[in-house]
């Protein structure tokens, strides 16, 4: 073992006769001196000394200060404040209209619950609104008001027939090929302009020859003009 | 105004421009199908080459002697499938005729005369005027009618085939006019 490692000093922690440390004399004079009421001592109180407080105050409690009492006082409801709340408390199972003897609260209370989960209206209740509502409105209103919703009905269904009509034209306008310039096809057509003098016996084979090929040099002119090659 | 008659308003405007639409319709897409005859196209070319292969394989048949063949080319030819059957192309419908008359033809070589005159009236179904292939099948019936004459004659039938060379005769006159007819009528075409 080297003389370096010799030289380490380490607290002996199990030591129960060991002195105590600076720190620790510094806390007992803290816990002492909260205990005592020096002024200022409770300002830093530690865990330590808030339990030792509690214990003395509830071993050996002292009188409460003025303001003590003032506020315990303020924290207890009054009479009246516990009527209102025996008021709301009843108030707020009914599922009816608040009474009019009820507290403001009450009311509150059920216009809250009725934005939140409304409940539907009766059938006599929504006539009532629907008679209170209508007996308001003259009667000369009423008949301008159907008046104009028939203009506006005629008004609506001419406007539809002529867009309607207008679409129409544009589709068939558009939609129509564009064949102003295109060279006309050649058509299905008698074959007799091929031949210049009546037919004779054992012809037959060399007249056919003559059709097809007259008809595949159109059929040929026609591919090239719906491809706009001509 | 009532609710019926607005809904009366509304269904006849747009009615009117159904009207209106179905009208203008047929004036703008007027392309091919209302100009006279239908447009060479892919269909008529097959029928005509169909046609013409058949009648090359016939030639063959017939040049070998094999009137049966031949006759057989021929009847599938009248058989076939043909283009645009609800417009009727005066190019498949000549062919058409054509064929019948070679038909006649064999059927004549073979000395086959009633199935022969029933291919000449077959024939005549496809071509109503005067033209060189109507001419050509009227001109084959007079052929079959000389060749019904001689075979009654020499089977002792005089007056039948008297009857049967009257009906060649009249049959051949027949052609001389219509051949008159195709050629004046060509000839106007071209003076005019």
């Amino acid at each position: 073992m080297s003389d370096r490692d010799d030289d380490r000093h380490e607290p002996d922690d199990l030591d129960p006769d060991a002195p105590a440390t600076a720190e620790e004399v510094a806390a007992s004079q803290r816990l002492r001196d909260a205990l005592e009421g020096v002024s200022g001592a409770s300002l830093d109180a530690t865990p330590e000394v808030e339990l030792a407080l509690s214990l003395r105050a509830a071993w050996d409690p002292a009188p409460l200060s003025v303001d003590e009492s003032r506020a315990v006082l303020d924290a207890t409801p009054s009479a009246d404040e516990q009527r209102l709340a025996a008021a709301l408390r009843d108030a707020l199972p009914r599922k009816h209209e608040p009474r009019t003897g009820d507290p403001d609260t009450a009311h509150l209370a059920q216009a809250l619950r009725a934005a939140f989960s409304p409940k539907a209206l009766g059938e006599a209740e929504h006539r009532a609104i629907l008679d209170a509502a209508l007996a308001k409105m003259p009667a000369r209103v009423v008949a301008i008001g159907s008046a104009r919703t028939r203009v506006i009905r005629v008004a609506f269904g001419v406007v539809t027939g002529g867009l309607a009509l207008a679409a129409s034209i544009v589709l068939v306008v558009t939609s129509a090929p564009p064949h102003g310039n295109e060279a006309p096809l050649a058509k299905a057509r008698t074959t007799q302009p091929l031949f210049s003098e009546p037919f004779k016996p054992g012809e037959t084979s060399a007249r056919i020859d003559r059709i097809a090929s007259a008809r595949a040099s159109d059929f040929r002119d026609n591919r090239f003009t719906k491809w706009g090659v001509r | 105004m009532t609710r019926r008659s607005v809904v009366m308003a509304v269904f006849c405007t747009l009615l009117l421009a159904l009207v209106v639409n179905f009208g203008l319709a047929p004036s703008c897409s007027r392309h091919e199908t209302n100009d006279e005859g239908t447009p060479v196209d892919t269909e008529i070319m097959a029928f005509l080459s169909e046609a013409r292969a058949l009648h090359h394989e016939a030639n063959m048949k017939e040049d070998s002697g094999d009137l049966a063949g031949a006759v057989s080319a021929m009847n599938r030819l009248v058989a076939a499938r043909r283009p645009h059957p609800e417009r009727k192309a005066p190019e498949v419908e000549e062919v058409l005729a054509d064929a019948y008359a070679r038909l006649a033809e064999l059927r004549l070589k073979k000395g086959e005369l009633d199935p022969a005159a029933a291919a000449v009236k077959s024939g005549l179904e496809h071509v109503a005027e005067a033209t060189y292939f109507r001419g050509h099948l009227v001109e084959v019936q007079g052929l079959v009618e000389e060749a019904r004459a001689a075979q009654l004659a020499d089977a002792g039938n005089a007056a039948e085939a008297a009857r049967a060379r009257e009906r060649a005769i009249q049959l051949l006159e027949e052609v001389v006019k219509i051949q008159e007819q195709v050629i004046q009528r060509s000839l106007g075409k071209d003076g005019g």
